[in-house]
This record gives C-alpha cells, sequence and structure tokens, in this order.
C-alpha cells in the first residue's frame, strides 16, 4: 500500500482585489468583493515509501498548498489524502511525530539561541530518548559537517549553515516521511550540493520518504526518479523528469562550430537557429529529419565539430508551465 | 498516569520556554534594564495612587486607603505576571497568523494552544512589579491588622493563582478572533483596557460595572476575590464563582480555539 494517497484534493482561498489609492481604500472598507482562488484543483497520486518524489512547478501552483495540507496545516476544501494511513489534517500526535516538514523560508531554531538549545527543545517536543537524541544529534551533525557549529547563535550562521540545522532539528525524531519545501533556495551552489548529497545518503541509508518542491533542476534531477509537475492547481505531468520532453514535438538540439563565417540566413535553411554568432551555433531540428539534416550541414558547411543533444529539460518544463494541456493525457504517457 | 506524565512533559516544556526566553533576552542586555526601568516607572505611578489616597484618609465604599492598598498592590503584581506570561504572546498571535509562522507549529506533536500562547516570557516586566506589587500587598495587610493565619494567606494564594488562571482564558479569547479577522489590536486593546478596572476595588464601581465585571468579561474575580476574601467581603456565592469561572472561561477559550483553528489558512510561501 502507498504510503501516501492523495484522491481529488482541492484547496480554495477567498481573496479580494483593491485598486491602488487612498479612495479605493475608503471603497474597500465598506465593500469588498470576495474572489475565490483554486489553489489546488482535484488533484491525485500515490507515494510508494522510499520514494524521493520531486514536486515542480511555477510560483503559485499549489506546490506548498498542497505540501501543508499533506501535512495538516491546511484543511481541505474537498478530497481524501492519508499518509501513513493519518488523515493528516486530523492532527494527531502520532502522525506528528511520524513526519517532518522542512520550509526553506520558514525557522523552526530560536533566533538568538544556538541551535543545539532548538534541537533540545525538540528533543523535549518530541519526546526523545538521551541516547537517541545524542546519536542521532552527532550523526546528523557529522554528516553535514556543522558539529563545530551546534552552540553559535542561529542569528550568526550562514544561510547555508542555518539550513543543515533546521535539517537536523527535523530529523532527529527520525520521521518516515520527510517534506521539503525549498530547502535549498538562496543557497550558494556548494551548498545545495552538501544538502543534495546528504539527503540522497539519508534517504539511502534509511528508506524515507520524501517529497520535494524545488526550483532548481539540479536538485530534481540528482534526487528525484520521479516528479510530479503542478500548474495552475492541476497535476500535468507525472513521471521521470527525463521524460518530459518527450510530451511535445520530437526535437532535437544540433551543436555546431564553424570554422568559416557563416550567414544567419543560410543556417535557417537547415532548422530553428536558437542561438548564433557566426561561428557558434545552436540549431534546433525536428527529430525525423535528424538524419537527412545532419548529412546535409556536414556537406554544405565548414563544420570543425558536431554534436546532437536533446532539447534541455528546463525547455521541457517551460512548455509545460505554459502549456496547460489535458492532464490525463499527460500523465498517462510519461508514467 | 498518562495525564500526570502529560502535565510533567508540559511542564518541564514550560521550563524550556522560560529558560530560553531569558537566555535570548540577556543578549540584548540594554532592553532587558529598559524594560525593567519602564516597569519602575509604572509602578512608580501606582505608588503615587496610594500616596493620593493616604494623604486624603478617605474611605470609599467602605474601604480604607491600607485595604485599598493591598488591592492595588494585587493588581501591580498581576499586570506584570499577565504582560510578563500572556500578553507578549497574545498580541504576536495575529502576526503569527497573517505570516503564516503557526506553520511550524501546528506540525508539532503538542498542544498547538500551548505552543503558540505560551512560549514567549518577558521576565523583565514580571520581576518588577511583582516585588513591588508584593511589597504593597504586605504593607497594606500589617496596616490593615488583618490576621496572618493559614486560611487567610492559602486562600489569598489560591485565588490569586487562580486568577493568573482566568487572566489567560479571558484575554485570549478576543485574540482568537484573529484566524477570522487577521488583525485584533482592536478589540484586544478593548479588552486589555478594562484590565485597569482592576486598579481599584470593584465595590467602587456601580452595579452594572461589577456584574458586568464579574460574570461577563470576570475581570474583577481576578485581582480583588484574594483581597476581599482576607477582608472578609465574600460570600459563598462569590467563592464558589471565584472556584468555578477560570474553569468555565478555559473551556470557553479551549473549545473556541479548537473551532478557530480549523480556520487556520496559513500565508503564501
Amino acid at each position: 500500500m502507498a504510503i501516501i494517497q492523495v484522491n481529488n484534493l482541492c484547496k480554495s482561498f477567498n481573496y479580494y482585489k483593491k485598486e491602488a489609492g487612498l479612495k479605493n481604500s475608503l471603497k474597500n472598507l465598506f465593500y469588498r468583493k470576495t474572489l475565490v482562488k483554486e489553489a489546488v484543483k482535484n488533484i491525485s497520486f500515490e507515494i510508494e515509501e522510499g520514494e524521493i518524489v520531486g514536486f515542480l512547478g511555477p510560483n503559485g501552483a499549489g506546490k506548498t498548498t498542497t505540501l501543508k495540507m499533506l501535512s495538516g496545516i491546511l484543511y481541505p476544501t474537498s478530497g481524501d489524502a492519508t499518509v501513513m494511513g493519518y488523515v493528516p489534517w486530523e492532527r494527531k500526535k502520532k502522525f506528528k511525530r511520524k513526519f517532518s516538514i522542512v520550509m526553506g523560508q520558514k525557522s523552526q531554531l530560536w533566533w538568538d539561541l544556538p541551535a543545539n538549545e532548538s534541537l533540545h527543545l525538540n528533543k523535549h517536543i518530541y519526546e526523545i530518548s538521551n541516547k537517541d537524541y545524542h546519536t542521532s544529534m552527532e550523526e546528523l551533525a557529522e554528516l553535514l559537517d556543522v558539529k563545530d557549529l551546534l552552540n553559535v547563535q542561529v542569528r550568526r550562521l550562514s544561510l547555508g549553515e542555518r539550513m543543515k540545522m533546521e535539517l537536523i532539528a527535523s530529523l532527529l525524531h527520525r520521521p518516515k516521511v520527510i517534506f521539503l519545501d525549498e530547502p535549498t533556495i538562496g543557497l550558494d551552489i556548494i551548498s545545495q550540493k552538501k544538502i543534495r548529497k546528504f539527503m540522497k545518503y539519508y534517504n539511502e541509508q534509511t528508506k524515507t520518504t520524501i517529497i520535494l518542491t524545488s526550483h532548481y533542476m539540479n536538485d530534481i534531477e540528482d534526487l528525484c526518479k520521479r516528479s510530479l509537475i503542478i500548474n495552475q492547481g492541476s497535476i500535468v505531468f507525472d513521471g521521470e523528469i527525463k521524460k518530459v520532453n518527450e510530451l511535445f514535438e520530437q526535437k532535437k538540439i544540433i551543436k555546431l562550430q564553424l570554422e568559416d563565417y557563416v550567414e544567419k540566413d543560410v543556417l535557417g535553411g537547415f532548422g530553428t537557429v536558437k542561438q548564433y554568432d557566426g561561428y557558434n551555433v545552436l540549431l534546433e531540428v525536428d527529430k525525423r529529419e535528424l538524419k537527412e539534416c545532419s548529412k546535409a550541414i556536414l556537406d554544405d558547411l565548414p563544420v570543425i565539430d558536431f554534436n546532437v543533444e536533446d532539447i534541455p529539460i528546463e525547455e521541457g518544463i517551460e512548455l509545460l508551465y505554459k502549456k496547460k494541456g489535458s492532464v490525463d493525457r499527460i500523465v498517462e504517457k510519461a508514467y | 498516569m498518562d495525564l500526570l506524565r502529560n502535565i510533567k512533559r508540559y511542564l518541564i516544556l514550560y521550563w524550556i520556554f522560560v529558560k530560553n526566553c531569558v537566555i535570548s533576552q540577556m543578549e540584548y542586555r540594554i532592553n532587558f534594564y529598559i524594560s525593567c526601568l519602564i516597569q519602575l516607572a509604572f509602578m512608580g505611578i501606582k505608588v503615587t495612587y496610594v500616596i493620593v489616597l493616604y494623604n486624603a484618609g478617605v474611605a470609599i465604599n467602605g474601604v480604607t486607603p491600607d485595604q485599598m492598598m493591598i488591592f492595588i498592590g494585587t493588581y501591580s503584581a498581576l499586570s506584570g505576571v499577565f504582560v510578563s506570561l500572556f500578553l507578549i504572546n497574545f498580541s504576536s498571535l495575529s502576526h503569527q497568523i497573517r505570516t503564516g509562522e503557526l506553520d511550524m507549529l501546528i506540525v508539532k506533536p503538542v498542544s498547538l494552544q500551548f505552543m503558540a500562547t505560551l512560549r514567549r516570557i518577558d521576565l523583565g516586566f514580571a520581576l518588577v512589579s511583582v516585588t513591588t506589587g508584593g511589597a504593597m500587598i504586605i504593607i497594606g495587610w500589617m496596616r490593615a491588622g488583618i490576621a496572618v493565619n493559614f486560611i487567610n494567606v492559602a486562600v489569598f494564594i489560591g485565588f490569586t493563582i487562580w486568577g493568573i488562571f482566568l487572566t489567560y482564558s479571558v484575554f485570549l479569547i478576543p485574540n482568537i478572533f484573529a484566524f477570522w479577522i487577521i488583525s485584533t489590536r482592536g478589540l484586544s486593546q478593548v479588552v486589555n483596557q478594562m484590565w485597569d478596572f482592576n486598579n481599584m476595588p470593584m465595590i467602587i464601581y456601580t452595579n452594572i460595572i461589577r456584574t458586568i465585571g464579574l460574570f461577563v468579561i470576570p475581570i474583577f474575580v481576578i485581582t480583588n476575590f484574594g483581597a476581599m476574601f482576607i477582608l472578609d467581603m465574600m460570600n459563598p456565592w462569590l467563592i464558589l464563582w471565584g472556584i468555578l469561572a477560570p474553569i468555565v472561561f478555559f473551556f470557553i477559550s479551549r473549545s473556541f480555539w479548537n473551532f478557530a483553528v480549523k480556520r487556520y489558512c496559513s500565508a503564501s510561501s
């Protein structure tokens, strides 16, 4: 049985609009037209124990709202979900002891105190035995390389160090399910990489189920075999992220380095010119015409170097973000 | 057994909150000293009331200046406790709801109400007012010639502690509206101002104000009942209400909180 089951989950929020200016504020004081935003619309999916699933989508797509419903922070407008057999929004203490949520933009650490004070508080909140507490803290601090920073005030830590402390605070009680909401946001490449490496190792060792939202493709590509893409509240893709491009027209990228300067118009005859400086060119061509096109390029142009590549995943995802296609069709095709 | 274990667990957690807050405040020494000074100034104002009372030497509705001192002392001590333990949390509740800070508390396997309404403590406020308020009570008690026996002391302390418990519920209720209206500053200010009615014994007020202050928004139960008991001004019905009111209002605030929390809609991340 899947550890996370989501069936037709919906969440709507009420909001209102207000034009700029004092006059409109006064008007607004007496009359507000309530509008409804459907943040999440009938989403359904299942996640097996031990999976790391990437949750992608543009800003405001409904990723965080979904995670908040799965962690019991929000009540859904309709639909069902279970996490480890619990209905999250019933907020049972037994459920809360078994999962963790890390939000890149929200902290659970006490700002003016060293991180170990917050960890000590979590020890009592989760009723962790002394032995387990010390073992977990030592192990996690060692893995994340922050052993020497545990007694430094949180406000004096760098963003990356702070995020590592957040991770330790969230993992102390050995949760079975972890929701990571943009854990690498704002971090430099090295810190991102370290956190990714840690999460990968942690998942392999403990078989913890992880849902990860991130805008960084490296996070998703490195960690997640499976990704869910959500757009405007609906799931538009469920599958291996590398297969995103297969959903669209079959295109290939030809990367050329030319010995002599060639006019852009000439190159346009072989495919769509995506990048051009006279000597280095990126051409987008139809997959079905790749063979003929390649032959013609090699015959007619002064080619020094020739490479055929897939369209970058980011571009496929961008198309998915822009194009609100038939959800069922895409999900079925990719997974 | 489970209840005892839970009480012990929550007491340990509360002790950690106190410890963490004290450590945090000591990081900002100047702020800590200023808080104490503000309280001292506040107490200075209260003392001037007393001086005026003594100078006038007039009994109000049968309450002598010495007896009045006990009421004002209790009010002063509990004001510090109210600000230090509760107000600091209640006034930030709306901020926590507006910014979605409550998210990280909801997911903890501890009562959300406990975490959201009790985890901040500012002892700077309590320290001065409890000391000076306590001194006023003792002076008033001695000068008024009230017997210092077990019953008087125990009931006075009992009503005062029970009053703190009632303060929590009475002043939390208006802040819970933040789950709907987000900003509760206006509403809370109205209720918080009512606290100052406790500045004087309730017998100086009219019957309507007294009834409201006893049964609708029972602020008089908080600081008046201890002093009224030792001054022999309580009837059995009032004693019974003094015992029941904190339980009734805790039940109301708890139910209202549980109802409201379901409406929490967090904030965009």
